[in-house]
């Protein structure tokens, strides 16, 4: 995998926190891989849209990356509460193109982002970039 | 992470194989559910969650092949005539199938198989009347052929731009192109409207989201007190937005300007006077039905996902590797006790021992807790196979025309892994056999009054220290006299041999190496090659089949298998100067008797003890003298084998104690009477019985005349010199 200049909070200087959120533990790996390769750190993971509320409120990351279809709670409805309870929060949804209506949607109910599955590492770097806008920074030189 | 890019790879390809297993057979499942239920749009949704979780993983792993067909498939899944779609569960069978194939390819390196087939099936699920409808959401989107382009501003746009234009904020016409390499030119409309939309309001919005031309561009009138960069710089989204193009309508010089006064110019919009609410900025798309459409998530499904995450999955070599340590250690504590009880003898009053004995009962406590722990570790619930039933049943019914339900029960009954991995294929077998030999056509039964669908029940549950695993059809049975012909035919016994045959031997046939009744070859039985490997499988794993067949009622195969093959709680016992084992739980009292209440019963040594008759087993010779015979005392084991008990008859009890079993190999010892040899504290090697096959040994070789029973049973000197050297050999 090719290499990127790490992504730091601009306030701390302190790696990016992500919580992932899919019901596939694979493709969590998968983004897990990818987020430490641009410096991030993982705050927390979570299967389904329950499970990633109650961790959102313990952790409080600065990216939620958020899967749309999962058992208990969908990723809209999740990325909705998340959002209704923290207007900040930056919530990327990540799925397929088959599920665009409901990528709109989440867009419509306070989504930051989306990326496409299968998610490709500069497609994502450049989402995160652009949805931490100012609170994010390029670190100079630093590799991952 | 000091992992290389490409073991990482690697690891996450080893993981997708894994857990696309689960994803299979969760596949499998609910398309026997769909079959029952045809059109059934839960089942529907979860058959496309799963197909979608296979395609995004294995995307993700970079296998193509696989990725784009689970993509196809979904498509057509989501299309909402789909579910009523008839061979929707067939072609989700296929697709299982060749997913399977595939991803079986990929991990060996093979090639992979052909798709077309399933293509095809695939496209004409996409072509139904129901489909081509229209219904599907994604085509009528490109269906739409309208284009708005121009300045066809409704009258409601056209009132919220003169109002606007009268507040004197900037009124600003954006033109957004979406980047053509986005796949969803949708949710990046969306987006950049989002984006738009926190530096103004956005009055105006074009075209309609449902064109085609929505996927190429956005076009936008905002009314904003930013300035133009900032708002270009707002729309410019990496990956999503291409080109931004803005120009001014009107700067925000007028800002003050009271907006009640101010007239909107003629070119840009009439004055109207209809008052309503700007819609545009409500959303685009009102779309409920994606809303509806996600949120029926599948609880179920769930379940193995969440489950999950507390599962380490573990190599079963490194178990093994910690099981064959914990019965180093208990031999290494036998070994202490036996140390431990001749310093007792020694120094009978050294207080010593008390604490030397409370330090040993401590550690065996803890050692037998360990044990149990590692031992569980390799148990697993019977339904890891039994699962796979339902849609092997299906396969060869629907093959041989055969309406047949089936039935499981006792699937979390535990076995070791090993066991049940070694049993998979006996036990497919039988299912087979079961349905295509045992259960008749649907107008044989009801010609013979049984319902049309014929029932096979598998059936798991503990048996003392066994477990039992029963395959039952209720189907036409096995005919004894044809297999007797078959057997002669086949010259497999002789016709004086044969009619003395009883119809539990004359069954027996039905093992040997090439036999088959089945008037035609089929692909699934017949073949002849089948019932032999059951048996040499089974006793590969010193574990027994029973056949139960009653003509026109059915047929039960059923298999006892060994709860574990490693370690055995187990009671020793002299015979002859000679020491045996067996498992502890088999034993279920130890009572002393006499050979004069010995009595003879049709040739059996049978012993009545309290209430009940027991046939006698003798490991040595009976004491023939009659004198003494009446006076010397025996100890009779009473065991539980199977559903009976039988009298064990020993010299003298040596007493319990854990066993680590090595298993012989056959070229050093070929009895199938001895399940392995296990070496005690002091070096002493002692035999473990095989009480099935004991029993059976007995069963068989039925005393002709009194007192010459059981002579085979015993081992002789060579047996017994050889086996020492090969456990001691072993050990070392």
């Amino acid at each position: 995998m090719e290499q990127f200049a790490a992504v730091k909070r601009s306030k701390d200087g302190q790696p990016v926190r992500y919580l992932i959120v899919d019901d596939s533990v694979f493709a969590r790996k998968n983004l897990a891989r990818m987020i430490e390769s641009f410096g991030g750190q993982l705050a927390a993971e979570a299967g389904d849209g329950l499970t990633a509320i109650s961790e959102f409120e313990r952790t409080h990351p600065d990216i939620v990356l958020m899967d749309i279809t999962m058992p208990q709670m969908e990723g809209i409805e999740a990325a909705e509460k998340i959002v209704q309870a923290h207007p900040d929060a930056r919530v990327v949804m990540v799925s397929s193109v088959g599920y665009q209506e409901n990528i709109v949607a989440a867009l419509q109910r306070g989504a930051r982002h989306f990326v496409q599955k299968p998610v490709k590492p500069e497609v994502l770097y450049e989402v995160i970039k652009y949805v931490l806008g100012e609170d994010g920074a390029v670190a100079a030189g630093a590799g991952a | 992470m000091t992992n290389t890019p490409d073991e990482r790879g690697a690891e996450l390809r080893e993981l997708f194989f894994e857990t696309s297993q689960e994803l299979l057979q969760a596949l499998n499942e609910e398309s026997l559910k769909l079959e029952k239920t045809p059109g059934d749009e839960e089942i529907v949704r979860s058959i496309r969650r799963i197909v979608h979780t296979l395609k995004g993983d294995s995307a993700a792993c970079g296998l193509r092949e696989l990725s784009e067909l689970a993509h196809q498939f979904e498509d057509a899944l989501s299309l909402e005539g789909a579910a009523a779609h008839a061979a929707l569960a067939e072609i989700s069978f296929a697709s299982a199938d060749v997913f399977t194939a595939m991803i079986k390819a990929y991990h060996a390196g093979g090639v992979l198989p052909a798709t077309d087939a399933l293509r095809k099936r695939i496209q004409e699920l996409t072509a139904t009347p129901a489909a081509a409808a229209g219904k599907s959401r994604r085509k009528k989107k490109r269906v739409d052929p309208a284009k708005h382009v121009a300045k066809d501003w409704t009258e409601v746009e056209k009132l919220a731009v003169a109002q606007a234009q009268a507040s004197g904020l900037g009124l600003y016409e954006v033109v957004v192109k979406i980047d053509p390499h986005c796949a969803m030119p949708i949710a990046a409309r969306q987006l950049i409207q989002n984006a738009i939309s926190q530096t103004g309001r956005v009055l105006v919005l074009r075209p309609d989201s449902k064109s085609t031309a929505a996927s190429k561009q956005v076009e936008f009138v905002l009314s904003s007190s930013e300035s133009p960069d900032v708002i270009t710089g707002k729309c410019r989204i990496p990956t999503i937005a291409g080109d931004v193009a803005i120009s001014c309508i009107q700067s925000p010089h007028r800002a003050k300007a009271p907006a009640k006064n101010a007239k909107a110019p003629e070119s840009l919009a009439p004055q109207n006077t209809t008052s309503a609410d700007p819609e545009v900025s409500s959303p685009v798309e009102p779309g409920p039905a994606p809303a509806v459409e996600t949120r029926a998530s599948q609880p179920e499904p769930s379940a193995p996902q969440t489950a999950a995450e507390n599962i380490l999955r573990v190599e079963a070599g490194r178990i093994d590797n910690v099981l064959n340590l914990v019965g180093e250690l208990i031999i290494g504590k036998s070994m202490l006790q036996q140390a431990l009880n001749e310093f007792g003898k020694r120094y009978p009053k050294e207080l010593l021992r008390g604490k030397f004995a409370d330090a040993m009962a401590f550690q065996s406590r803890v050692l037998n807790d360990l044990q149990r722990s590692v031992m569980k570790i390799r148990m697993v619930p019977v339904d890891q196979l039994f699962r796979r039933f339902p849609r092997i049943v299906r396969d060869v019914a629907r093959q041989l025309g055969r309406e047949v339900d089936l039935e499981v029960s006792g699937q979390d009954t535990d076995l070791d892994k090993g066991i049940l991995d070694a049993i998979a294929e006996p036990l497919t077998h039988l299912v087979r056999n079961a349905v295509s030999h045992g259960i008749e056509t649907a107008d044989e039964r009801r010609s013979h009054g049984k319902p049309p669908r014929g029932t096979i029940r598998l059936h798991a549950y503990h048996q003392g220290n066994q477990v039992v695993v029963e395959i039952s059809d209720d189907g036409r049975g096995i005919d004894a006299a044809k297999i007797r012909n078959k057997a002669l035919e086949l010259g497999m016994t002789t016709p004086e041999e044969a009619a003395r045959l009883t119809e539990a031997e004359t069954l027996e046939f039905i093992f040997r190496p090439g036999f088959s009744t089945a008037e035609q070859i089929t692909e699934i039985s017949g073949r002849g090659v089948g019932m032999d490997v059951v048996q040499s499988v089974l006793q590969r794993l010193k574990a027994t089949i029973q056949v139960e067949t009653r003509a026109g009622r059915g047929t039960t195969f059923r298999l006892k298998l060994p709860l574990t093959l490693a370690i055995i709680k187990a009671l020793m016992f002299w015979v002859e100067k000679r020491l045996y084992a067996i498992p502890l739980n088999a034993v279920s009292q130890i009572a002393r008797t006499r050979e004069s209440d010995v009595h003879q019963v049709d040739n059996y040594e049978v012993l009545q003890l309290r209430n009940q008759v027991l046939p006698l087993l003798r490991l040595g010779r009976p004491c023939m003298p009659d004198a003494d015979r009446h006076a010397s005392k025996l100890f009779v084991l009473v065991i539980t084998v199977g559903e009976k008990k039988y009298g064990l008859i020993v010299d003298a009890l040596e007493g319990e104690e854990e066993l680590v079993i090595k298993a012989l190999d056959d070229q050093t010892f070929s009895t199938d009477l001895v399940n392995g040899a296990s070496i005690l504290g002091d070096g002493k090697v002692v035999l473990i019985l095989n009480l099935p096959a004991v029993v059976e040994h007995v069963a068989r070789t039925r005393p002709r005349e009194q007192g010459t029973s059981n002579f085979g049973l015993l081992l002789n000197h060579d047996d017994r010199a050889r086996l020492a050297m090969s456990a001691t050999g072993g050990q070392a």
